[in-house]
């Protein structure tokens, strides 16, 4: 039985938590359905021990596992006990293979070679690693980073489970699969989203939201209706005879991958929607489509013309899988100001994405890091934008409010997702990446 | 920023255990010190690079010769201005440039820098990086050392990949010259993003259960018949060669 009472606030007296409570009992899976910047992650880093540990702030109250507390544990004797999947992916990698990711943990549970073996052996045939075993991390997609973090708490197999918007950047097949796993667990889960996912609602337990510090009963988001005011535009983007290949320089050709698009079309004021399995290559064609990358074969063309790769970063917008990446500079405001958009432009985009210029870029949450994203490149005014699995980490209201006033200013805008529920509310085209070719469904 | 540099392969270079390679390795890099014959110097790293070749292909040593050839350029043009006493070989208006004793000098200096780079990038390109610390556990470095290189290997390419996707992300929003976005602003987010790794990468060992006092090792590498015949094999041959050309 996991209780949990505790109040929190950072160094800058910015209150979090105030006496939130929860219980969960033995195998119970508890959902946490919030917001961005409720605290979700914070509560995960409390539990497991590195907040305030790492970041400094006052934690009072009591956390008890089968009565025993833990927050007078260091981190490292909680892992048995408790442990996380993070929701940046990069935050947590700590070594090159993907084997010696998965053995760390359990060399440092003590347990035997064998063991260890016989641990990694299983996680990597439940999230289907195998053959990425000796690959680089830093080769893996998202997806295949997020599965390499699952099977890291499932070889670890704590008493307790956090998943922190775990769902994320899985496909919907891993995604039914990873529910399917969770409600066969007899481990206590708790899964923290920021909206009810589809495959999350598989799994049978209590859900609960976070108001105002405290815990409050959740109310289930009703999936808003999505219209949207058209600006005819001939403006076009047009690939044709793509071909992406990657390698993975650490592993044989066999397991390479390759997309082919034999043709691919959007118009300024349309929406794409694009889903596929994960490491199908949605994002390398996305940098490939804003010159990040280049094909190798076929050519990209604007309006019916050849655009070289320095043309394409600025007619096509890309919003990375993780906001942080393209976050550089030290408040909201400097963000916004480094698009050299005048004072009233820059305060009325900050009152349409629900943002405030004093803000530490490196203290916001990853949803509130994702709108910034999404304002600086609508500052930018780019004619095309591609939302590489922007809901992740938002509600499906922000998710579309972001893409809604994308289209309004008359951008063309792709939509990566995972999430068929999102999907089916745009408007526009739907494609698919299957088998590496990608293709109109 | 390129040590996670494993390249697959099943050459006879791929195949050798690391362990000896890793004798092999430093032997040759320790021997080519001593190499002082114009034969020695040309042919101790032109035999380096053909090793290269035959293991990871002429595309392959290409590249690794493209990250060495800027300083060698730079020991070649700078370094016999250095050494001007002696006798002439080249001068300009009674100015001396090269001497004798300063181009043997450089030859020198050249023939041990490309030796050690090439024979160290292979062992890098042929070895994955689990295996390198298995091999430096096998020699009895302490486990805090070899975690310590272990990360080492993962942070510097991850460092470099993070300051292309600053450059890359730049230049989706910055505008660009001709020599695309300005470098400082990329330093200095890539400053301030590499400082923010380090609370991240201290609470995940910690959340990794490091330093929780329980710690056993996993897959380390196991004597097997023939292992001696490759140490010998990997003692005996840079010897043979230094010999023959030193």
């Amino acid at each position: 039985m996991l209780n949990v009472d505790i109040s929190f606030s950072y160094g800058d007296g910015k209150e979090i938590f105030n006496h939130f409570s929860f219980s969960a009992g033995r195998g119970e899976k508890l959902r946490i359905i919030a917001p961005p910047g409720s605290g979700k992650t914070t509560l995960a880093k409390i539990l497991t021990g590195s907040v305030p540990s790492y970041s400094g702030g006052t934690l009072s109250g009591n956390v008890n596992l089968d009565g025993n507390p833990i927050l007078d544990l260091d981190a490292a004797h909680r892992m048995p006990l408790i442990g996380r999947v993070s929701q940046n992916t990069d935050e947590m990698m700590l070594f090159s293979s993907v084997e010696e990711e998965i053995a760390f943990p359990l060399c440092n549970l003590g347990l035997d070679d064998e063991e260890i073996g016989r641990r990694i052996k299983r996680v990597l045939s439940m999230f289907s690693l195998e053959k990425l075993e000796k690959a680089s991390t830093s080769e893996l997609s998202g997806g295949e980073k997020r599965r390499l973090m699952l099977s890291i708490l499932f070889a670890v197999d704590p008493e307790v489970y956090l998943l922190d918007e775990s769902f994320d950047e899985l496909s919907p097949e891993w995604r039914r699969k990873l529910s399917c796993y969770i409600s066969e667990s007899e481990r206590t889960f708790i899964i923290l989203g920021s909206h009810e996912l589809e495959e999350m609602a598989m799994i049978s337990g209590p859900v609960i939201s976070i108001g105002e510090g405290r815990a409050v009963p959740y109310k289930e988001e009703t999936l808003p209706c999505f219209s949207y005011s058209k600006r005819l535009s001939e403006t076009s983007l047009t690939a044709s005879g793509l071909v992406i290949r990657r390698r993975h320089k650490g592993l044989p050709d066999s397991d390479s991958f390759m997309l082919s698009v034999p043709s691919f079309s959007i118009k300024a004021d349309e929406c794409i929607v694009i889903t596929g399995d994960n490491g199908a290559g949605k994002s390398s064609l996305s940098r490939v489509l804003c010159g990040l990358l280049r094909e190798d074969e076929g050519r990209v063309l604007f309006d019916g013309r050849n655009i070289n790769a320095k043309e394409r970063r600025k007619a096509v917008a890309y919003l990375m899988q993780n906001p942080y990446e393209e976050l550089f500079l030290p408040t909201v405001m400097d963000e916004a100001k480094s698009t050299g958009c005048s004072k009233v432009e820059i305060e009325k985009a900050l009152s349409l994405f629900g943002l405030d210029g004093n803000w530490y870029t490196a203290e916001i949450s990853y949803g509130k890091a994702k709108l910034l994203q999404a304002l600086l490149f609508y500052l930018l005014n780019r004619p095309f934008a591609i939302f590489d699995e922007f809901d992740s980490a938002l509600p499906y209201s922000e998710s579309l409010k972001a893409v809604r006033l994308y289209l309004e200013r008359g951008a063309g805008v792709i939509v990566i997702t995972h999430d068929m529920n999102f999907a089916s509310i745009l408007p526009g085209r739907h494609i698919k990446v299957k088998e590496g070719v990608l293709y109109e469904c | 920023m390129n040590a996670d540099s494993y390249i697959y392969g099943t050459s006879f270079y791929h195949v050798f255990d690391p362990r000896p390679k890793l004798l092999f390795t430093l032997l040759y890099a320790f021997l080519s010190f001593f190499v002082s014959s114009w034969y020695g110097m040309v042919l101790f790293p032109l035999v380096a690079c053909i090793l290269f070749a035959l293991s990871l292909g002429f595309g392959e040593l290409w590249k690794g010769v493209k990250r060495i050839l800027p300083v060698v350029i730079l020991l070649l043009v700078f370094l016999p201005l250095q050494d001007r006493a002696g006798i002439a070989l080249l001068s300009f208006r009674g100015f001396v440039l090269v001497t004798h004793e300063g181009w043997v000098r450089v030859a020198r200096l050249i023939s041990r820098f490309v030796s050690i780079s090439m024979v160290l990038m292979l062992f890098m390109e042929t070895v994955r990086s689990v295996d390198i610390i298995k091999t430096l556990r096998y020699y009895h470095l302490p486990y805090s050392v070899a975690l310590l290189f272990s990360m080492i290997l993962r942070f510097i390419p991850y460092l470099g990949s993070l300051f292309e996707d600053i450059r890359d992300s730049m230049s989706l929003r910055l505008n660009e010259d001709r020599n695309g976005v300005p470098i400082l602003p990329s330093i200095t987010a890539f400053t301030l993003s590499a400082v923010r790794m380090i609370p991240d990468t201290a609470a995940a060992l910690e959340e990794r259960g490091f330093g929780n006092g329980r710690h056993s090792d996993y897959g380390m590498l196991k004597s097997y018949k023939g292992l001696f015949t490759e140490f010998m094999l990997s003692a005996i041959l840079p010897i043979i060669f230094f010999v023959v050309v030193r």
